[in-house]
């Protein structure tokens, strides 16, 4: 599949090959951020976010993780997709999203027709390859891994090696792809404490009065310390 | 001799008794005329006052404020409520959301969040979700109902508290 042909220097991420892009209505529509949008201030949020995190590794790509302190699993829908799509808006960088939201998938949205394999196919089915769950976005440079057909054992999966190995494949392939999982809300499944050991970094978002601090401090605990980058709040 | 003693002490008798009566009609006499002369005296005060009046020279009184029962209590009345009522009511309302969000320990803004959390948890950012055309015209449209029928409640209210003062209902 084309969308994942290797591409070796930095300068060709911008020749990245596009089989569609979406238009700033339906971007606007889809609550994704595109350059020169209206709200100028979820646009440089959304920037400075990306740039704090560069800023703690700034050699190399990274993988982190988003995740909702509350039950709802919207703003980090939200929150991961923006930052994978501002992390794309750099031409010398490219994005993947990952999609493990397994109740509530969020990238079948944005691809706007379920597709036919995703992440849980992958994980269960050794034969399918890692390009054949990755789609393209609509968006430049941002690549997109649904989180694929619902499966009993699914939540087992994420822990498995399969999982870490596909982490790692994505990271690895390309110096310059930001790899963004989208994992369910912190406090409500058991996945974001597994895909936590997997990232570099994890960034829970608090949504607008939801979220006491004892559920803050609780979320911390549960990604690590170690891996924990900081709150984005989102009202 | 004998006989003439006799007669007179018969006749001494007949003086006291006549003495006795004289006494008991002169004190008759007495009472009666006192009764009469009383009389007397207010018949000609009150001739005297009944031509005064009719020239118009005795006391006159001039009514300034007729006697009436009071009408309107003296202390706070149903329109001082009817009017209050409304005022209080918002003010209770907006009094309790404040004070939910004071009791309330979920965070309602980043820099409180920021201000609560220990130092070392960092803020990477704050972002405002997009909303959808379609979804900023149904909170608008929400907003509009809420208006209209917060209007309608309010001209209902007015009415009644109007129809109950003008005494109509």
């Amino acid at each position: 599949m084309s969308t994942d042909t290797p591409v070796k220097e930095t300068a060709k991420v911008s020749e990245m090959e596009e089989s569609f892009l979406l238009s700033n209505n339906e971007l606007a529509g889809l609550q994704v951020i595109y350059p020169g949008m209206a709200e100028r201030d979820t646009l440089n949020a959304f920037r400075d976010i990306r740039t704090r995190l560069l800023h703690k590794k700034p050699e190399g790509n990274f993988v982190v993780m988003v995740s909702s302190l509350d039950a709802n699993a919207s703003t980090s829908n939200f929150v991961a997709m923006n930052l994978a799509a501002s992390i794309a808006m750099d031409e010398n960088k490219s994005a993947i999203y990952l999609d493990c939201n397994l109740d509530a998938p969020h990238a079948d949205k944005i691809l706007q027709k379920k597709p036919e394999v995703g992440l849980t196919d992958y994980l269960d089915d050794e034969n399918i390859p890692v390009p054949d769950i990755i789609f393209p976005s609509g968006v430049h440079r941002l690549r997109i891994v649904p989180v694929g057909n619902p499966r009993e054992t699914a939540e087992e999966q994420f822990a498995s090696q399969r999982m870490k190995q596909l982490i790692d494949h994505l990271s690895e392939r390309y110096p310059n792809r930001y790899v963004v999982l989208d994992v369910p809300p912190v406090g409500s499944s058991v996945v974001a404490r597994i895909l936590a050991q997997y990232v570099d970094y994890a960034v829970l978002v608090v949504p607008f009065g939801k979220v006491t601090e004892r559920q803050v401090l609780s979320g911390i605990d549960a990604v690590t310390r170690q891996r924990f980058a900081g709150l984005v709040y989102c009202d | 001799m004998v006989k003439l003693h006799a007669e007179e002490i018969e006749r001494a008798k007949r003086v006291a008794a006549r003495q006795a009566d004289l006494s008991e009609l002169v004190r008759d006499y007495d009472v009666t005329r006192g009764i009469y002369e009383e009389m007397l005296e207010r018949k000609e005060k009150a001739r005297l006052s009944m031509t005064l009046d009719q020239e118009g020279q005795g006391v006159s009184y001039r009514i300034q404020e007729p006697a009436v029962f009071p009408l309107k209590p003296s202390g706070l009345r149903l329109i001082h409520f009817t009017i209050a009522g409304p005022f209080i009511g918002l003010i209770a309302a907006i009094a309790l959301v404040i004070l939910y969000v004071m009791v309330d320990p979920r965070f309602r803004g980043a820099s409180i969040m920021e201000a609560s959390l220990p130092e070392d948890i960092e803020l990477l950012g704050h972002v405002t979700t997009i909303k959808p055309n379609r979804e900023r015209k149904a909170v608008q449209m929400s907003l509009v109902r809420l208006f209209a029928v917060a209007v309608i409640y309010m001209v209902a209210y007015g009415a009644l508290a109007y129809s109950r003062a003008s005494g109509w209902i």
